[in-house]
């Protein structure tokens, strides 16, 4: 690999100062589909643990976050040559993978109805219960808690309020982005967004129950 | 909209300001500005929001996925599968090809086995032929004076007409032979 093409430099830590990320992300898009593994690899540094969340918090389940996560970064190496503007490469990413998450969960209603599968999240798994900072039972109780709560949010949205909701404040992306996303008007993102936040708002129990628990 | 002297940004333009500043009016975006009461309504509000997210990602559990794993595996079945899309259009090709020459056998199969029954078919027409000769071998007219073919043949009609060669003319015979 030729260690002066100009990714590798903006990986590093002597990235230009004025190259944010959409453009690095970009310079990597175009490269990767190009046929450059590495700059492939990079992108997959990059995003990977921002899918896996972004997944785990609409699945709840650790293993099946990680298949998908595997599963996007497939479907988005398949698809890099239709990917016309590489600057939209985030939300490309989050497209992808919001609609594996779709048909996951499409996949395990189907299940459910027959008994197969429970439509929860799975039980939290061994590795999943040991927090960096404070392991313990009580992390699982706030854990438990912080999910119950969120839940109670989820149920007072309608799907596409939620999932705007969910993509602006869990998983951080801009009115522009979440257009992108979606593929609606930033104005109808903004619509949705007024709405959902003005139910938030509305139900004072939900409103005290996450300023009194997430601060 | 509530603005203006004493009165603050009511519930809607509190919200408002939070999906989106730049959509609130500039008479709404000075009172913002201006005023603690209303700008800390939106930052409590707004903080709770983001908060909600930094907490979700602090409790979400870590990925164990290494991205060089997920790499590897994404372009180990790239490549495995990766003959498909190279030769896509020589096994679309010989699939075709494959089609083709199965129906092609199939009519070649089909003519066959016409040909053979109708073989058959001509040659159970000539054992019957050959049947009705054995059983009808006088012409018509012979049949029709003896009555037809299942008349009782009378068995002593012949010998009244040729009568059969005594004893006596058959011994005449050697006779004359031997001389």
């Amino acid at each position: 690999m030729d260690q002066a093409t100009p990714y590798m430099v903006q990986t590093t830590d002597n990235r230009a100062p004025d190259t944010s990320a959409a453009d690095q992300s970009a310079i990597l898009a175009e490269r990767a589909r190009n046929g450059d593994a590495i700059a492939f690899e990079r992108l997959v540094n990059l995003y990977q643990e921002e899918v896996f969340r972004m997944v785990y918090y609409r699945i709840r389940s650790r293993m099946d976050a990680e298949d998908l996560t595997q599963d996007v970064f497939l479907q988005a190496y398949r698809g890099l040559g239709s990917l016309k503007e590489t600057d939209r490469f985030r939300p490309w990413l989050f497209r992808i993978a919001l609609n594996r998450v779709r048909d996951y969960l499409r996949h395990k209603k189907f299940l459910s109805f027959f008994g197969f599968a429970s439509l929860d999240g799975d039980p939290p798994e061994e590795g999943e219960t040991d927090l960096v900072h404070s392991p313990g039972v009580l992390d699982d109780l706030m854990r438990r808690e912080f999910w119950e709560k969120v839940n109670a949010l989820s149920t007072l949205l309608s799907p596409v309020e939620r999932e705007v909701f969910f993509l602006r404040f869990m998983d951080d992306l801009n009115l522009k982005e979440i257009s992108q996303v979606l593929k609606k008007s930033e104005s109808a993102v903004k619509t949705h967004l007024y709405r959902a936040l003005k139910k938030y708002r509305d139900d004072a129990t939900l409103a005290e129950m996450l300023e009194g628990g997430v601060q | 909209m509530s603005v203006g002297g004493d009165r603050h940004l009511d519930e809607d333009l509190i919200v408002r300001a939070i999906v989106d500043e730049e959509s609130l009016s500039p008479e709404a975006r000075e009172h913002l500005a201006g005023c603690g009461r209303c700008a800390e309504e939106k930052t409590r509000t707004e903080a709770t929001l983001l908060n909600l997210g930094r907490t979700a990602k602090r409790i979400a559990p870590a990925s164990r996925l290494k991205a060089s794993d997920i790499v590897e595996k994404v372009t180990r079945r790239r490549s495995s599968w990766g003959w498909l899309g190279t030769h896509k259009v020589g096994i679309a090709a010989a699939a075709m090809l494959v089609v083709i020459s199965g129906f092609a056998l199939d009519a070649l199969q089909e003519n066959r086995l016409s040909a053979v029954n109708r073989e058959i078919v001509e040659d159970a027409r000539f054992m019957n032929e050959i049947d009705r000769l054995e059983d009808e071998t006088l012409p018509t007219v012979f049949l029709e004076i003896t009555d037809g073919p299942d008349a009782d043949i009378d068995e002593d009609a012949p010998e009244h007409l040729v009568p059969p060669p005594s004893a006596q003319h058959l011994s005449g015979l050697e006779k004359s032979k031997i001389c």
